[in-house]
């Protein structure tokens, strides 16, 4: 029976089914919180994430709406706006959100980590899936380990997640989440 | 401005405990996010709010620190009282009657309604509504750095005398700490 599918394949062939399933997920909204930590700051913050296509729209506000601020980006600019104070930024370069507001954070693969899948383009470290959930993944000298999962409609997605690099680790707890049809 | 008026009507109570909710508008949808808990406040200086649902977090200021311990994300985080750090609401009506007239123009706007504005370029918060009835203190309403409502609802309030006793915190084990230094 050399020739029926072991369970690796099928696992295999049903996570890329999913992951594919997930990359094609367009418009979405987790709602949670966020912990950024590194080695001079730590912060945490409720959090809506809402993408559109490559757009990010991220609203962070601690307890009684303090510090609300929105962050928006295209992947190219990155927008800060906070009260009357409105920040742009190009982001193309490696460094240059670290290098604006002293958080090194990976803004381009989070819309994909956030979703349980790596970043398309960049080589993935090795991929632990188990039962068709990516569990940890290595990208970009990122740790990121998928602590938790839900299921919200038709799609499985992380509701813990910690992201690792140097000194700089980040911590994500999403309660909700709407995807493409219910947006 | 009122701040006198206002500073009365907080005088009145040095030991406050009680339920909260708190409705939160983003601009753009009228959907409220509502959270609830419970607060203590002890003037001056003095003041907790545990929020138990959805999320699980408690945020305690002594004169001396303010800590903030995230159950769900396991984080707790110290920072210097005495700090630039811009007050908050709560510091607001935990404060002194010096912190308060200092760095807020108060406007009373009737029926024992207060509206405080923060006189700082760089604050946490746009604006802050405190109102009260019959000298008891019933809810709040904020306007956040970005135009977004957080109205604050509080009952079953308790003036029975709290200590400092009431405002400890230690750590729990395993989480992660971050201690500003002084």
């Amino acid at each position: 029976c050399a020739s029926s599918p072991t369970a690796t394949d099928s696992a295999q062939s049903s996570w890329g089914q999913r992951s594919l399933r997930l990359a094609q997920l367009q418009n979405w909204q987790a709602e949670g919180k966020l912990a950024l930590r590194n080695a001079g700051q730590a912060e945490s913050a409720n959090l809506l994430w809402r993408q559109r296509g490559k757009h990010s729209e991220l609203q962070l506000s601690g307890p009684l709406g303090m510090a609300a601020t929105r962050i928006t980006s295209d992947g190219k600019t990155l927008d800060i706006q906070r009260g009357n104070e409105h920040q742009q930024m190009d982001i193309s370069s490696p460094h240059a959100i670290q290098l604006n507001t002293g958080w090194d954070l990976p803004l381009a693969a989070l819309p994909y980590w956030l979703r349980g899948i790596p970043q398309p383009g960049a080589a993935p470290g090795e991929l632990q899936i188990e039962q068709e959930l990516l569990r940890s993944l290595q990208q970009d000298g990122w740790q990121v380990e998928f602590q938790g999962y839900a299921t919200f409609g038709t799609y499985t997605l992380p509701t813990r997640l910690q992201v690792k690099r140097g000194a700089t680790s980040a911590r994500l707890v999403i309660r909700h989440w709407l995807t493409g049809d219910e947006l | 401005d009122d701040s006198e008026a206002l500073l009365a009507q907080l005088s009145g109570t040095e030991s406050l405990q009680g339920n909260f909710i708190q409705q939160q508008y983003h601009s753009d949808s009228s959907v409220a996010i509502k959270s609830t808990g419970r607060f203590k406040l002890l003037r001056p200086g003095y003041f907790s709010w545990e929020i138990e649902s959805p999320d699980s977090q408690l945020i305690i200021a002594t004169p001396e620190y303010l800590w903030q311990h995230d159950r769900d994300l396991e984080t707790v985080t110290r920072r210097p009282m005495g700090g630039s750090q811009a007050m908050s609401p709560l510091q607001v009506l935990g404060g002194d009657a010096a912190a308060l007239s200092e760095q807020y123009q108060v406007t009373a706007q009737g029926q024992g309604r207060f509206l405080l504005t923060p006189q700082a370029e760089q604050s946490a918060f746009k604006s802050l509504v405190v109102s009260f009835a019959q000298q008891q203190l019933i809810g709040m309403e904020i306007v956040d750095n970005l135009g977004q409502r957080v109205v604050v609802d509080f009952s079953r309030l308790d003036r029975s005398p709290l200590s400092a006793a009431d405002f400890d915190f230690s750590p729990p084990p395993g989480a992660d700490l971050f201690y500003y230094d002084e």
